[in-house]
């Protein structure tokens, strides 16, 4: 012990990963930028970023050590990693940041199904699968390496047992999300034809579905309805008569409703008789598909293109020149962790090109946004303007789901309590305290940390530490904790939780906190103590 | 209504304001003043009580209706809308309403964003945002209890208290109670050496992130650490439990909020208001409902104003003196009733400004008789043909200017209301 302080005292040379000064033969090339303001990632720690958006765990210690010794690239890594099972429940948690589906109540009596109203435990999960339905649909198509194009036009859904037995749903049996069909005659339009993205965007009977045009067009072909400036005063219409006159003959109203209300006529098949009930809303109504040309005066269309019932809107959609530039543009903010900005539009053209060269499958774009100096970037330079360094995302919060995630696979702890789990619901748990999207009042992941996102952090590593003694989870593997940690263990657990090497001053000071503490609690609480802090350490809880 | 002096929360401690690192040296000066926002969910209907438009045919309003006067202010109210009233009558001049804002929007989503930040942009922070994370030294900056936030640069800002008071639990370790597995977590001994060892660990950090630069996610987690600390020392003395089941009443709700203005920890306050019942005030079907949910909402204002006018505040004054009520709803409703007896989306609404700098007893602003907004002389609050358009953005500058910001940094070129500044 006494040498090990004086080692680290003295700065010693000890087995430190990295590989700055190993030869360039034979190495993979160390990642340059072709963006002068941006200083990259190491490579390890690039690496952690890139496991952590793909498959929400930390990468082993041998990948880390591979990609530090530069025998393996964080390029080879993605592609195994993009093959990962574990990328489909990462990409419903990312694409639920756009899609806002993920939310804690829908405009419907959850009382009128027995099953629910017997065990109200059952809401929380049926919300979730409510709200994860499309998700699952378009993840599922993006694991499956299909065309992005299938989001509109799949023949199935994705459900699991639970909406199975709720809704009219043909599922191959069991508790898992498994591709589904539904047995009310709805036409194939993939997340169109789901009851979860009509559940979050609900219609009201006198909007006649145009709320859930604005909300597709936003999330399919990146034109925002809602987004637009409207002005009442340039209209001699309304507040005179009737606003359905007003919509079609304003020209201000027509801006936007001209185009927009086509698309509303081709959704009537889910237009509710009753917005609050359960039996219009899980079903589809091929008897009122029609409807929409009398309701809103015109016929179904997609900005000008005639369609003829809803498998056709989809299939418009994705023929849409818009369709393909905005999952491009979805996909990248997602990754980026920003908005892109007009000085992106050189790569996203390239990622476009990209997109468009593999046939509009998400995972070869995925690996090219990986690729991006915006991606790998950790700082902006110091010749940088402050307003690029202000909206770069050069160190990012760990999300709610990627905690929740990696900690259970550090530690085998998973936060739930009485069936909630807790890092992912607001009623009880802590999504929005750990800065995360609710998908109503709060809609964009917080970018830097404050008061509550930090107690989360402090009691989830808290928790998770105790748990991986008593339990022995994957985290304390090898170490033995009735002895103080040796220089060994701490250089390991640290490189595993950060991709970073210690540094002398830390590795003492959680030696002289292991000793503090084992003093008086013994040392499995003081191993619990150290690990806590370890999972709260600043380079853990970023990427 | 439960409420917890700031007095009390120090003889609970037995530290003095010095000790606590509270804000007790400052003024109720603009940097100083602090902020209740009310946000009301749905789209009121101003007609009912802010816009005096009973004799317009193009606008439908109440039967019953009537101006109802209180010193200078007049609104609307009827014989038995009894809370309203009340309300008027006691803060009447204290009260200012704003008329005729536009939000340029007809949904419920883009609108509350347009209403709170001034502009569809999604990387915006709204003004309690701005308000808080401008100023420094503030313990829980933003303190959101329940409604929409809308946060980018000052995202660090924002404290949720959590509907089921989770907060309070985070803060008090009753977290590890609410688990599924058996948890102890630590003791407050080992709590203060981590805590040590965490300021030291992050001190390292801030010097090495960023290749030299600074970085903000860096100096956040500092500034977290220092709120932590901070409340650490006042844990015992502030209940920051929260009961937001509908059977509570919003005045009730919003104590945890008040405690935290009382004690100078919070600059800003958010809850959201749902009306009657707390269905919220989107009423496409029976606009009657906005009467009752009017009378709720004044019921609720009236208590919350009497207790921030009995609190001292930080500058030593009455609370209600420190402390700008910002009562405000995402949209106005259509003038005409619609096929259902209720009223849709208007992009013209109103607001209400009660309480520090404001300049009560006081309509400024009006509709034209199609409920369009006027454009008024923001010195005078005079329709002026010659005058500003209002729109969200000028009501975002009027309370930057209260809060002692220069509206330019953030709306370049917007003006604030001034004639709603005392």
């Amino acid at each position: 012990m006494i040498a090990l302080w004086l080692a680290l005292a003295c700065g010693s040379p000890a087995p430190q990963p990295g590989v700055s000064e190993a030869p360039d033969t034979g190495l993979v090339p160390l990642p340059t930028s072709s963006d002068p303001d941006l200083v990259l990632l190491e490579p390890a720690r690039l690496a952690r970023r890139v496991s952590l958006d793909l498959r929400g765990v930390l990468p082993e210690v041998d990948e880390l050590d591979a990609v530090a010794a530069r025998t393996v690239s964080v390029e080879s890594l993605t592609t195994t990693w993009l093959a990962d099972p574990r990328l489909e429940e990462r990409l419903v948690m990312l694409l639920a940041e756009r899609w806002h589906t993920r939310v804690e109540e829908y405009l419907v009596r959850y009382d009128e199904y027995p099953q629910l109203a017997g065990d109200p435990t059952w809401i929380y999960p049926f919300q979730r699968a409510v709200g994860e339905e499309p998700l699952r649909l378009m993840a599922h198509i993006v694991v499956e390496d299909r065309s992005w194009d299938e989001v509109v036009t799949a023949d199935h859904t994705m459900a699991n047992g639970l909406l199975a037995e709720l809704w009219p749903l043909d599922h191959p049996g069991g508790e898992d999300w498994a591709a589904s069909t539904y047995t009310d005659g709805r036409p194939a339009a993939g997340v169109l034809a789901t009851n979860g993205l009509w559940w979050r965007y609900y219609t009201t009977l006198s909007n006649f579905n145009r709320g859930r045009v604005a909300a597709i067009s936003r999330l399919l072909v990146c034109e925002d309805y809602a987004g637009r400036l409207v002005s009442l005063t340039e209209s001699e219409a309304l507040g005179e008569g009737d606003v359905e006159d007003a919509l079609r003959e304003s020209p201000t109203c027509m801006g936007c409703h001209s185009s927009l209300d086509p698309v509303a006529a081709a959704l009537f098949g889910f237009w509710p008789a009753n917005e609050y009930s359960i039996e219009e809303l899980q079903t589809y109504h091929p008897d009122r598909e029609s409807l929409g040309a009398d309701l809103l005066g015109v016929e179904p269309a997609w900005y000008g293109d005639p369609i003829y019932g809803l498998n056709e809107l989809g299939a418009h959609i994705a023929r849409d020149p818009r369709f393909a530039p905005c999952a491009v543009e979805t996909f990248s903010s997602l990754l980026w962790r920003r908005a892109p900005t007009l000085a992106d539009r050189p790569v996203l053209y390239e990622l476009e090109s990209t997109f468009e060269g593999g046939e509009r499958r998400v995972k070869p774009l995925l690996a090219a946004v990986l690729q991006t100096d915006v991606y790998r970037a950790g700082a902006v330079s110091s010749d940088a303007s402050d307003e690029r360094a202000q909206n770069e995302a050069t160190l990012r919060l760990q999300s709610p789901d990627q905690l929740a995630s990696s900690v259970a696979a550090l530690t085998g702890f998973v936060w739930t309590w009485e069936g909630f789990d807790q890092l992912d619901n607001d009623v009880l748990g802590f999504r929005l305290l750990a800065g995360g999207v609710d998908g109503k009042s709060i809609t964009r992941p917080q970018e830097s940390p404050g008061l509550t996102w930090w107690l989360v952090v402090q009691r989830l590593a808290e928790a998770a530490a105790e748990h991986a003694v008593a339990q022995e989870g994957a985290l304390v593997s090898g170490l033995d904790l009735e002895a103080p940690p040796s220089e060994a263990d701490l250089e390991r657990l640290f490189w595993w939780l950060t991709a970073t090497e210690l540094p002398t001053e830390h590795a003492l000071a959680l030696l002289a906190l292991w000793e503090s503490v084992a003093v008086d609690d013994g040392p499995t609480r003081a191993w619990v103590t150290v690990l806590s802090v370890l999972l709260r350490d600043p380079l853990f809880v970023t990427t | 209504m439960r409420r917890l002096t700031r007095r009390r929360a120090l003889q609970l401690l037995g530290l003095g304001p010095v000790a606590l690192g509270l804000r007790t040296a400052r003024a109720a000066g603009e940097d100083g003043r602090m902020f209740l926002f009310v946000f009301v969910d749905g789209g009121w209907d101003p007609t009912f009580v802010f816009a005096d438009l009973l004799d317009v045919d193009g606008v439908d309003t109440e039967a019953d209706a009537r101006v109802e006067t209180s010193g200078s202010l007049s609104w609307v109210g009827t014989e038995a809308r009894t809370a309203t009233r009340a309300f008027f009558e006691s803060w009447g001049d204290r009260c200012c309403i704003l008329n005729g804002l536009e939000v340029r929007s007809i949904t419920h989503e883009a609108c509350r964003r347009i209403v709170l930040t001034g502009g569809s942009e999604a990387a915006a922070d709204d003004w309690p945002a701005i308000l808080a994370g401008t100023a420094s030294g503030w313990t829980l900056p933003d303190l959101v209890l329940s409604g929409p936030a809308f946060t980018s640069r000052y995202s660090s800002s924002v404290v949720r208290i959590g509907p089921d008071g989770q907060l309070g639990k985070l803060l008090s370790g009753e977290v590890f109670g609410d688990s599924d597995v058996t948890l102890r977590g630590p003791g407050d001994a080992v709590q203060a050496l981590t805590d040590t060892l965490m300021r030291q660990r992050l001190d390292a950090f801030e010097a090495t992130a960023g290749a030299g630069r600074p970085v903000r996610v860096a100096g956040d987690l500092q500034r977290a650490l220092d709120q932590l600390e901070m409340m650490r020392s006042l844990e015992g003395g502030l209940e920051l439990g929260l009961d937001s089941t509908s059977l509570v009443s919003v005045a009730d709700r919003v104590v945890p909020a008040l405690d935290c203005l009382e004690l100078g920890l919070s600059r800003c306050a958010v809850v959201e208001h749902r009306g009657q019942f707390d269905v919220g005030w989107d009423s496409h079907a029976d606009i009657g409902q906005q009467s009752d949910h009017y009378e709720v909402l004044f019921d609720d204002l009236d208590a919350i104003l009497a207790e921030l006018a009995v609190r001292t505040g930080p500058g030593g004054g009455a609370l209600l003196d420190e402390v700008t009520v910002v009562v405000l709803s995402e949209m106005g409703r259509a003038p005409i009733v619609n096929s259902r007896g209720g009223k849709d989306h208007w992009t013209f609404t109103s607001a209400l400004l009660v309480g520090s700098g404001v300049a009560g007893g006081q309509v400024v602003g009006g509709f034209d008789d199609r409920l369009l907004g006027v454009p008024i002389d923001l010195e005078t609050g005079a329709p002026s043909d010659d005058g500003v358009a209002l729109t969200s953005a000028n009501l975002g500058a009027t309370l930057l200017a209260l809060g002692g910001i220069d509206p330019e940094g953030h709306l370049p070129g917007v003006d604030p209301i001034v004639a709603c500044l005392s």
